[in-house]
């Protein structure tokens, strides 16, 4: 059995993704379940565990053990596994209290990324999900989780006023008469403050993120107001031709009235 | 003056008031609107001390110069608005020669008002204007 | 004030014997005609304004029409004036052209001024239809492809080279801005020239003409005009994608006739050839004392081009409807 992996893993090269995990998932069906339909399926069981060293042809003994040292269980600190990828909120995650420095695994799954986001059943790392897992630790009506839960409270709010910002705008595009592009910049302002914001929240000051969510929220709403205005605003235009119209109708009447005058001139 | 002749100047004021309505908005239309706000976070390569680099916000120049420290100033001359470069310790502007110190005090040539100078902060290696 | 401009330059004096033997006191029909000329001086005045802020670049042309329409202050009036003025100057050249025919105005010796007509509209055809691809949306990405394919050997010509580019929008935009309203400008001043000079000598005995007729039908396009601009002001879709073929799309409803004749193959070309050669042989054909004939020839023609145009109004309704069926 392990001189079968041996050839197998040995011609790792020629195989693709799927056939790379069809080696471990022999044995590790379960793990191979949870990463089918996850986030990360794509990526594989290799993308994370990798099989360099194998494929390097260094394979000595249980190759099994190749694998198990180059990901090992022994000595490291498994967020740097996700932080491969995903450096920004590992950074972010380091100035903060969920961050645990240490070199034992077991320890580092207790506190960072995998506490909340689990590692290989990653489905949904929406806010109003992970928010749920705060409460595993965090008691009701403690500080901790009041002042995140008003953070992520804040941050919500920001993303619905710009999806109905976005909305709006998708609409009113090419609409003659209603200026949009302020509007426009502000959302793709706020836009990317919210991603900056997705990322920090990973730092867990939360007082900083509900002021600058509630900043932002105000913010777009601010360039967002105007817009009901400026259609109210094109729908009186019509205030503008009645000047017009009425000069022109007096006119056509007395150059009517001058022509059957002409007439009655001419022929008398 | 008799009916004929009130009729005809009713006329021709109607056919004025309608030309009049017709062209009015068009001055307005001339105005150009706002154009989209310019740059207010970029990178900057580090400057030798005693150089300077402009800087294209979009909607207006910037002149970035390292004195003892970086400075960033608004890069329009407060004479007539042509772009001031940096020659030994002066901004100089070239169109009337006027000429404005390290910290933007105008010193020689038309120019009474100083240049605009920006605050800003450094952050993740970029510089964001405030 | 109008005498010292009058001394100096003897403006009044010409404009009214001008405008004496254009128009005609008996009938409304030359006035169609002034309100054509009108027209085309708005549509000169509303473009110079739009020229103002559109660019002239493949990526930039559909952002500055947005501008226009959206930013720009009364820039969606300007806009709204200058395409709805395109549809009555075009209709009001038809309804103009369809009138001379019938009243045989095209015959001996006035065959000058029917052709230099024939040109002015030749003329106008050709500004709408380089007028309509500006904007760059899927209409007009779609009008610049086929100008291009219609071309033939000279593709090239037309595009600014092998693909769609800054160089097309740049062809278009002087075409439309520069060279046909050049040629329109001069035919409109040979036209009324000509005008002039036979209705002196053609009509004896009628009363020298007024221009009141005129300055009504004027002064009732205009108003007719600002209600539909404001009314129906015009916007714009989203920016075209050379890339999709979009069913559907379809030209200036003047261009439908062709538009569905070119589905045809040789149709489309007989048509192309064949109507202008028809228009410009028309003075020398018709010159028997019976004039029934070409009349109802005429009339055929107008009704044939009529139901053409309908079918090609048509079409992407069914085709869709059939489509969503399926």
């Amino acid at each position: 059995m392990e001189l079968l992996l041996l050839l197998l893993l040995q011609d790792v090269d020629g195989f693709g993704r799927a056939d790379r995990d069809a080696a471990c998932l022999d044995c590790h069906q379960e793990s191979g379940e949870e990463l089918r339909g996850s986030v990360h399926e794509a990526t594989g069981c290799v993308g994370c565990h990798g099989v360099d060293e194998v494929r390097r042809g260094q394979v000595r003994g249980n190759p099994h053990r190749r694998i198990a040292e180059f990901r090992s269980w022994k000595g490291r600190n498994l967020t740097d596994d996700c932080g491969s990828c995903h450096a920004g909120p590992l950074e972010a995650l380091k100035g903060s209290e969920h961050y645990v420095d240490t070199r034992s695994p077991a320890e580092s799954m207790k506190r960072g990324c995998i506490e909340c986001h689990g590692y290989h059943g990653v489905r949904d790392s929406a806010r109003s999900s992970i928010a749920k897992e705060c409460r595993r630790c965090h008691e009701p009506g403690s500080r901790d989780l009041d002042w995140g839960e008003a953070a992520f409270g804040r941050m919500d709010d920001l993303e619905r006023t710009l999806l109905r910002c976005e909305e709006k705008l998708a609409e009113l595009r090419g609409r003659p008469g209603i200026a949009t592009a302020d509007v426009r910049a502000a959302a793709g302002a706020a836009r990317r403050s919210l991603a900056e914001m997705a990322t920090a929240q990973h730092g867990l000051d939360f007082i900083r993120l509900e002021a600058a969510a509630r900043q932002g929220n105000e913010t777009l709403a601010a360039a967002y107001n105007p817009l009901a205005a400026r259609e109210r605003e094109f729908a009186r235009r019509w205030l503008l031709l009645a000047p017009f119209l009425l000069f022109a109708g007096a006119a056509a009447a007395l150059v009517g009235a001058r022509a059957a005058r002409d007439r009655k001139d001419s022929g008398a | 003056m008799d009916r004929r002749r009130f009729l005809d100047a009713m006329m021709w004021t109607s056919v004025a008031g309608a030309a009049f309505s017709a062209i009015a908005p068009v001055p307005f239309f001339l105005v150009p609107p706002p154009g989209p706000p310019g740059l207010r976070r970029f990178r900057l390569d580090p400057l030798a001390a005693g150089a300077a680099r402009k800087i294209d916000a979009g909607d207006r120049l910037l002149i970035a110069v390292n004195d003892g420290g970086l400075r960033i100033f608004d890069a329009a001359c407060t004479h007539q608005d042509c772009p001031v470069d940096w020659n030994a310790g002066r901004f100089v502007c070239h169109c009337h020669g006027a000429e404005f110190d390290r910290d933007g005090r105008p010193v020689k040539g038309p120019a009474k008002l100083p240049l605009a100078r920006l605050s800003f902060r450094e952050e993740g290696g970029e510089i964001v204007l405030e | 004030m109008s005498d010292w401009l009058e001394s100096r330059t003897g403006l009044r004096a010409a404009l009214g014997s001008l405008l004496g033997r254009v128009h005609s006191a008996r009938s409304w029909a030359p006035a169609l005609g002034h309100v054509a000329g009108f027209l085309f001086l708005l549509q000169c005045a509303t473009g110079v304004l739009l020229a103002l802020y559109y660019r002239p670049a493949f990526d930039g042309a559909h952002a500055s029409v947005e501008r226009i329409v959206s930013e720009v202050r009364f820039g969606w009036l300007v806009r709204s004036i200058h395409v709805w003025g395109t549809h009555l100057l075009l209709a009001t050249t038809l309804a103009h052209l369809a009138a001379r025919f019938v009243t045989g105005s095209h015959r001996a010796p006035r065959e000058l001024v029917w052709l230099s007509g024939v040109a002015l509209l030749a003329a106008l055809l050709g500004s709408a239809f380089t007028g309509q691809v500006l904007p760059l949306d899927q209409e007009g990405l779609q009008g610049a492809l086929i100008a291009a394919s219609e071309a033939g050997p000279a593709a090239e010509i037309v595009k600014g080279g092998p693909r769609l580019s800054d160089a097309t929008v740049s062809r278009f935009f002087t075409a439309h801005v520069v060279i046909f309203p050049a040629i329109a400008a001069l035919a409109i001043a040979l036209h009324v020239a000509l005008v002039a000079k036979h209705r002196l000598a053609g009509e004896e005995g009628a009363p020298p003409g007024s221009p009141h007729r005129a300055t009504l039908a004027t002064l009732g396009a205009a108003m007719a005009l600002a209600i539909l601009a404001f009314a129906l002001p015009a916007g714009i879709g989203p920016k075209g994608d050379p890339s999709l073929s979009v069913g559907g799309v379809k030209p200036l409803w003047i261009f439908l006739p062709l538009y569905q004749a070119m589905k045809g193959g040789w149709t489309g070309t007989f048509l192309l050839i064949g109507l202008p050669a028809a228009l410009v042989a028309l003075p020398f054909v018709d010159r028997g004392r019976n004039r029934l004939p070409i009349l109802l020839l005429g009339f055929a023609l107008m009704a044939g081009l009529l139901v053409l145009g309908l079918l090609g109004a048509m079409d992407g309704t069914a085709a869709a409807a059939a489509a969503s069926g399926r």
